[in-house]
């Protein structure tokens, strides 16, 4: 099992004080890091030693794959193991569209959750099989409106994730 | 049968007829006739009047279809005029000084309304030059990416060429100058330019970061695109669709060439009943000597004639202009007109009102064929003239007289004039589901789209928007979702609301 969800975490961490020491009224905070030919971008409301308010993740691999064929191959391998494996954030993952023509795969928490006002989703983007975006929405049935908002993680299950995000592009 | 004009013939006749034309009031450009022959004729025809083009194999195949309707006999060019400055007009070298006369004449009239009515006001009067521009420029693009890519993405501009917004020359729809109605252009982080090797210094990380973060914490809320509907989906495809730059200028080169075809489709029936009309009347009352009235008799009746099942643009025209002149001549206009139960009284009304003249003046400036239609077709106008709407008769495969009745064939003549005749489709979304999927709305007045139009405008659409594309619609009364994803397509109820 990777342990770099939890040297991220700690990275995170550092960086949310240092950063709300140059400014107090700082409304999002940023961490970017490369480790391993893994790019890191994480962007986050607050942390603290037990959880996390995220904005999104996202994670590049440096080297890129030149195949078409290759790459969405290795799209379709990715989705199935996200849906195998991202099972812990009370939401599973069904792959929605492998946009070959795009080298796209795009997967959404299935059920969405969803109160009377609104529904609520996760969403995984893989792009080019080296990149993988992770953010959460909220569908405003009244407005008809799609936003993005934060998603509200334990230390733990963040570390998880950012470990099972970065396993993808690993192998 | 007389014997073809030559070139000296209209070189004498031109400034007599341009002085008639003027003397009644006709205000035109400089008019410059070419003559030539019916094979040139052809060329320029199917170039829509441009002596230089883009290379595209519909002009060769409007070209063959022209050439071999001549050839057969079965049509016949007499004349062609552009909308420029100077404007240019082509006759044809076989036809005969009384037909040269003629078109002339009718010519004069096509040029004053060209400069005078609103809807040609925005058009561009060099459009010879900006089309040499356009045809060089695609001819570049052929030259770098293979001709085989441009004239396929030049096939798929030209199918949704309609899908532009005919009114937005006249109505400034756009608040915030990016052209959107009011959707913001996705922000980017510029970077100062700079060489390779300094790029570091002068675009430092921690610059373009703090740039980048700004930007994203703005877009948070994702505000919608386009903000409210867009009916220039070719524009819209411009700002946002991920074209290549000679896809994003052959896209602009298509649109702006739709944009100036557009008023000549809108005013089809005024322009050409204005200029049968001064022919006419410049023919009959200042041009024709006696040894050609026959003549011109038989091609004038042959152009206003009576086609069954088919509108002639230029009857009901002229008829409307002489209808329009009668009335306001005789005062037929008015409230105490128009609130006369007396049919006798009114048939006689003649208030010697005179004004016949300056209204179709008037008319000619600031009309278009809807309002002209709308305004001017009354009952009696249909009445006299046998207006009647035709249907197809499923039982004995004939199109036949469907209603004699006024509302009916009014409400089908604009139904047929209104955008074109064509369906009003607007982008409503384009980030349908939150997927990058563009959405787009038919405004649904009864008429159901055409399946296969719109399978194949989806299809071509899915093609430049690079991401499924859907429309909202109406079949069989009931509200539909026409899809296609790059594979397939498919048709889904869904719910009114």
């Amino acid at each position: 099992m990777s342990t770099k969800g939890k040297s991220i975490y700690g990275l995170i961490l550092d960086e949310r004080n240092q950063q709300k020491g140059n400014s107090a009224d700082q409304q999002y905070f940023y961490l970017n890091h490369e480790s391993a030919g893994l790019q890191y971008q994480v962007k986050f409301v607050d942390a603290q030693k037990l959880g996390i308010e995220l904005d999104y993740i996202s994670i590049k691999r440096n080297q890129s794959l030149e195949e078409v064929a290759e790459i969405n191959e290795m799209l379709s391998v990715q989705a199935q193991k996200i849906q195998e494996s991202v099972t812990f954030l009370l939401e599973d993952f069904k792959l929605l569209e492998l946009d070959k023509q795009n080298k796209r795969a795009q997967l959404r928490s299935y059920p969405p959750y969803a109160d009377d006002d609104a529904k609520y989703y996760y969403e995984i983007v893989l792009d080019e099989g080296n990149a993988v975006h992770f953010q959460r929405y909220q569908f405003i049935r009244q407005e008809k409106r799609y936003a993005k908002i934060t998603s509200q993680l334990t230390a733990e299950t963040f570390e998880r994730l950012i470990d099972s995000l970065s396993d993808l592009l690993d192998s | 049968m007389s014997a073809a004009a030559t070139q000296a013939d209209i070189l004498a006749i031109q400034p007599e007829i341009e002085a008639i034309a003027a003397s009644y009031g006709l205000d035109f450009f400089p008019t410059i006739f070419e003559m030539v022959d019916y094979d040139t004729m052809n060329q320029l025809a199917a170039y829509g009047g441009f002596p230089v083009r883009y290379p595209h194999w519909r002009f060769g195949m409007e070209y063959d279809q022209l050439s071999k309707g001549y050839r057969y006999g079965l049509q016949k060019i007499y004349e062609m005029v552009i909308n420029t400055n100077p404007c240019y007009a082509y006759l044809m070298k076989s036809n005969p000084l009384v037909d040269q006369k003629l078109v002339m004449a009718h010519v004069y009239a096509h040029c004053d309304f060209f400069k005078n009515n609103y809807a040609f006001a925005h058009t561009n009067r060099k459009m010879i030059d900006e089309m040499a521009n356009h045809s060089i420029r695609i001819r570049r693009y052929i030259d770098k990416v293979g001709l085989e890519q441009v004239e396929s993405f030049i096939d798929t501009c030209l199918t949704l060429e309609n899908l532009i917004d005919y009114h937005s020359p006249y109505i400034k729809r756009h608040t915030n100058g990016n052209g959107t109605n009011g959707a913001p252009k996705p922000k980017t982080v510029k970077k100062l330019r700079s060489k390779h090797y300094m790029d570091r210094y002068i675009n430092p990380p921690e610059f373009l970061e703090s740039q980048r973060r700004e930007i994203e914490s703005e877009v948070q809320d994702m505000p919608s695109i386009p903000a409210s509907p867009e009916r220039d989906i070719l524009f819209f495809l411009m700002q946002y669709a991920p074209l290549d730059s000679w896809q994003h200028d052959i896209l602009s080169i298509i649109r702006e060439e739709a944009y100036y075809f557009a008023p000549q489709g809108m005013t089809k029936i005024m322009n050409e009943g204005w200029a049968t009309y001064w022919h006419s009347t410049m023919m009959t009352e200042k041009i024709l000597t006696p040894a050609e009235v026959v003549d011109y008799a038989e091609h004038h009746s042959g152009t206003i004639a009576n086609h069954p099942g088919r509108l002639n643009p230029y009857r009901i025209g002229v008829l409307l202009f002489k209808d329009i002149e009668d009335r306001w001549n005789k005062g037929k206009f008015g409230r105490e007109y128009e609130n006369c139960d007396d049919l006798r009284k009114k048939r006689a009304w003649d208030t010697q009102a005179g004004l016949g003249r300056e209204k179709i003046y008037e008319v000619r400036k600031m009309y278009s064929d809807v309002t002209f239609i709308d305004t001017f077709l009354t009952e009696e106008f249909c009445r006299e003239h046998k207006l009647f709407s035709f249907a197809y008769n499923r039982n004995n495969k004939r199109y036949e007289i469907e209603s004699r009745e006024f509302e009916l064939i009014k409400s089908r003549l604009l139904q047929s004039l209104t955008n074109l005749g064509q369906p009003f489709i607007e982008v409503v979304d384009a980030n349908f589901q939150n997927r990058a999927e563009l959405l787009l709305q038919h405004r649904y007045e009864r008429v159901e789209l055409d399946k296969n139009y719109a399978s194949d405008t989806l299809t071509n659409l899915q093609r430049i928007w690079k991401r499924p594309v859907h429309i909202r619609s109406f079949l069989e009364e009931k509200p539909v979702l026409l899809s296609y994803d790059g594979e397939e397509f498919k048709q889904k109820w869904i719910s009114d609301n």
